[in-house]
């Protein structure tokens, strides 16, 4: 974005209030799902998955389940590749090959000609085991001698130790020091579509996938690893998405539907219950967390100590980077001259655990702000003073490098103070008893910082890539490398490229993701669609609109900038004259000028998007400016809490 | 099809689906969901749980709101289902759905059938209903994206904006 950032005001489409580009589809039933679709010969996939959290698995017999009338192939692990896959660690099997490692691993997986007659044969599967001693606990993995989940000398999947600063020193200097322990859960993200695939392969052992997932490019990529399938033999569409929240960037139903197409050479559709969704898909990352906090006489903060021990679950597929952004992201919140923070990520035989809104930040952000609540009251602030006097500031660069270019938090904590009711000129007496019988009341807020993409995601690059295209009846079809998730990315597209080429919304139409036209995307994750993908439409609509401009001034003979688009019309300020049409030309009749011109080629911008200045964090230290733009923001509640039952109410809820 | 499964019988139903009358062979353990999607092609009408928890199934049986997912298809012999695409004649939405649309009461839209579905039968009955009427008729729909202001808004909007009249 240039300097001169323009007030909302200056827009005619962006920052209005439209109707969603798919808005139509939602209200009638119209917007396919992946399990709403078909493919001629399509097959129902299921999975037989382990009722025992670890186990050897000494024998498969599906010989009862291939005699049902129906089935059509059934996967073990022998019918999968050897060879280990993982995102950041190689840990994982598409089956299970040699052992079971947690309650839902899958052990067998069914292709039939009916869910029903799928979900017969897998209970017709006879199964041997050697049961094996299991941990469940984090304290239990990481014992001498626990009993191990892989193959490695101990139970830890991953660690980092990152110090910055003086620690002991700041210590010793401080006047306050909170010393806590905090315990987060394992949250499922429950979003309302199960996860679901429908794969196809073809004679050449092409495969093609439909799926809801967050980030088809690297599903694709973990896809061609996991099944040893050649990358260009792989299309991923991205179906209507109902709900991801981070749950669907990794969905291992895509894995397990392609292995059974692969056996059986039909397309095989394959949709989790919720059971299984909630049992076998990646919740949040559940951790422990000892945090140490210390502030001066006047609450500024000096120093913080931190140390995470999370429960990885039996296979890390993001987990390791959830753990990482945990141990760091949180710092950049507010100024903190020193710190020690250790994390260590534990195996057990649990369901493994993953990505899920704010990526880890949640967790350690969890305690920090309690922590601040706690050095508040020690130092006889109120918690809206103490975060005012150490917010981070535009123009810092924190105690990781991360260089924040703007920054709102202090308006935005002193916005959320005002409205709920804890300006601290009124005191910072923030919980009441209301009268003797009635509820307790309290009101609090919290503060959070978080990233718009991370460079430190994906080695290669980080960045997204747009196109418009324009077509000879004037409509505009925008396609991102990033698609919509469902929180409406189509839409803002939508309007960044309506607004550039002067379109009204109606002509707009945004193309749902497949791998095999709308380039390499990283998808929608950390928070990373509107500022990266939202920028590469804008350079492809600006694009486009330049050539549409060039097309009309060398029409009409006039420079350029005479050229005006608005209202779905090119015209020019001699408009009217000779040469001109009095109402100049719809974008539809240049598109047609264009088109027949150049072999029914349509006229068509590109763009792409990548955040200067930013930089992969280094893998110890983790320093380094990793985003090219930060989220602030912070939130108030008023709640009430019944003395007798402890139930808790949400009465308000402020956020800016 | 199915002829694999264990001890199911069949039965012949005929029932009425969006005025239209339907005659069909099923197994007796077939829900209404899965007679609406899997026979009818009726894909508007989704299944988030199956176990009647999340609402987004939800259509009217002889015009109340029902979860399909838990209705035995045999019992409902020659009823009357409205789902969502019986909702709206072509070319002409439900002032529900316009409601929706105007408030972007929805996301990812996975529950909004389910959340219409259980609107339009609420002003059927309650041509202006109270904040809490809508509450309660939408206590059983799960949404995970929205936080169900939006759509709170837009049920109360849709009752003023057609000044109570009847919603068919």
């Amino acid at each position: 974005m240039s300097e001169d950032v323009r007030r909302a005001d200056a827009f005619n489409v962006v920052g209005r209030s439209v109707t969603s580009v798919d808005g139509l589809e939602k209200v009638t039933g119209a917007a396919r799902f992946t399990a709403d679709l078909s493919r001629p010969g399509m097959l129902w996939g299921r999975a037989l998955r382990s009722p025992l959290p670890h186990a050897r698995i000494l024998r498969i017999d599906a010989r009862k389940a291939l005699a049902l009338r129906g089935v059509r192939a059934v996967v073990t692990g022998a019918d999968c590749p050897r060879h280990t896959f993982g995102n950041l660690i190689k840990d994982q099997h598409v089956v299970a090959f040699d052992k079971v490692r947690y309650i839902g691993d899958e052990v067998a997986l069914v292709a039939a000609t009916d869910p029903d007659i799928a979900r017969e044969a897998v209970d017709l599967i006879e199964v041997e085991y050697e049961p094996l001693p299991a941990v469940f606990d984090i304290d239990d993995a990481i014992r001498e001698g626990a009993p191990l989940v892989h193959e490695a000398a101990r139970n830890i999947a991953h660690q980092i130790s990152i110090v910055r600063g003086d620690i002991a020193g700041a210590f010793s200097r401080c006047h306050e020091i909170v010393e806590e322990d905090f315990e987060t859960s394992k949250v499922h993200q429950a979003y309302l579509e199960t996860h679901a695939c429908l794969a196809d392969v073809d004679d050449r052992g092409r495969v093609e996938l439909w799926s809801g997932n967050q980030s088809p490019g690297r599903t694709r990529f973990q896809l061609a690893q996991a099944l040893d399938i050649p990358i260009g033999n792989i299309r991923v569409h991205q179906a209507f998405v109902g709900g991801g929240f981070g749950g669907k960037a990794y969905q291992h139903v895509v894995f397990l539907s392609v292995a059974l197409a692969m056996k059986v050479r039909r397309p095989v559709m394959m949709v989790f219950d919720r059971t299984e969704d909630f049992a076998c898909t990646l919740p949040r990352v559940p951790m422990r967390i000892h945090i140490k906090m210390g502030c001066d006489r006047d609450g500024r903060l000096l120093g913080k100590e931190m140390r995470i021990v999370a429960d990885n679950g039996a296979y890390s597929v993001n987990a390791p980077a959830v753990v990482d952004t945990a141990a760091t992201r949180v710092d950049s919140l507010y100024r903190i001259p020193a710190l020690r923070n250790e994390a260590m990520l534990v195996y057990t035989n649990q369901e493994p655990t993953g990505m899920f809104r704010g990526f880890g930040n949640p967790q350690s952000t969890f305690a920090v702000e309690s922590c601040m609540d706690m050095l508040a009251e020690r130092v006889g602030l109120d918690p809206v003073e103490i975060r005012l006097l150490n917010g981070t500031q535009t123009g810092d660069v924190t105690i990781h490098g991360w260089k924040i270019r703007s920054c709102a938090l202090s308006d935005c904590i002193r916005k959320v103070a005002d409205k709920i009711g804890m300006d601290h000129a009124k005191g910072a007496g923030t919980t009441t008893k209301a009268d003797k019988k009635g509820p307790l009341r309290g009101v609090g807020l919290g503060c959070v910082i978080h990233v718009n993409g991370n460079r430190s995601v994906f080695a290669a690059f980080e960045g997204s890539c747009a196109r418009v295209r324009l077509d000879e009846s004037g409509f505009a079809y925008v396609s991102s490398s990033c698609g919509d998730i469902g929180q409406g990315a189509s839409t803002t597209f939508a309007q960044i490229a309506a607004e550039i080429l002067g379109l009204p919304m109606s002509a707009m139409r945004v193309e749902r993701s497949d791998t095999s036209i709308t380039g390499f995307g990283l998808g929608a994750f950390a928070s990373r669609v509107t500022v990266l993908a939202g920028n590469a439409v804008r350079e492809a609509a600006e694009d486009l609109r330049n050539r549409i401009v060039g097309i009309c001034a060398d029409e009409w003979g006039v420079p350029e900038d005479d050229i005006r688009l608005e209202g779905g019309r090119a015209t020019a300020s001699a408009t009217g004259s000779e040469r001109i049409p009095a109402e100049g030309l719809t974008l539809g009749d240049v598109a047609r000028l264009y088109t027949y011109a150049h072999g029914g080629e349509n006229l068509e911008g590109k763009g792409h998007f990548t955040p200067d200045d930013v930089v992969i964090a280094d893998k110890k230290t983790k320093y380094g400016n990793i985003s090219g733009t930060y989220t602030f923001g912070a939130q108030g509640v008023e709640i009430e809490i019944d003395p007798d039952t402890g139930r808790i109410t949400c009465k308000r809820l402020v956020a800016a | 099809m199915s002829e694999g499964i264990r001890g199911v019988g069949r039965a012949d139903i005929s029932l009425y689906v969006n005025g239209n009358e339907e005659r069909m062979e099923i197994r007796t353990n077939e829900t209404l969901l899965e007679i609406l999607r899997d026979r009818l092609g009726l894909m508007g009408t989704k299944e988030g749980c199956g176990a009647g928890d999340c609402g987004a199934c939800t259509v009217l049986l002889d015009g109340e709101p029902v979860k399909s997912c838990l209705v035995l298809a045999i019992r409902i012999e020659g009823r009357n289902v409205t789902t969502i695409e019986g909702l709206s004649e072509i070319g002409r939405l439900h002032p529900l759905q316009e409601a929706f649309l105007r408030h972007g009461a929805y996301q990812c839209g996975f529950c909004t059938r389910g959340m219409i579905m259980a609107g339009a039968a609420l002003l059927r009955a309650h041509p202006r209903p109270s904040r809490e009427q809508i509450g309660d008729a939408l206590v059983g729909h799960l949404c995970r994206c929205t936080g169900y202001a939006k759509i709170v808004e837009a049920v109360e909007d849709c009752a003023n904006s057609t000044g109570g009249a009847e919603h068919e």
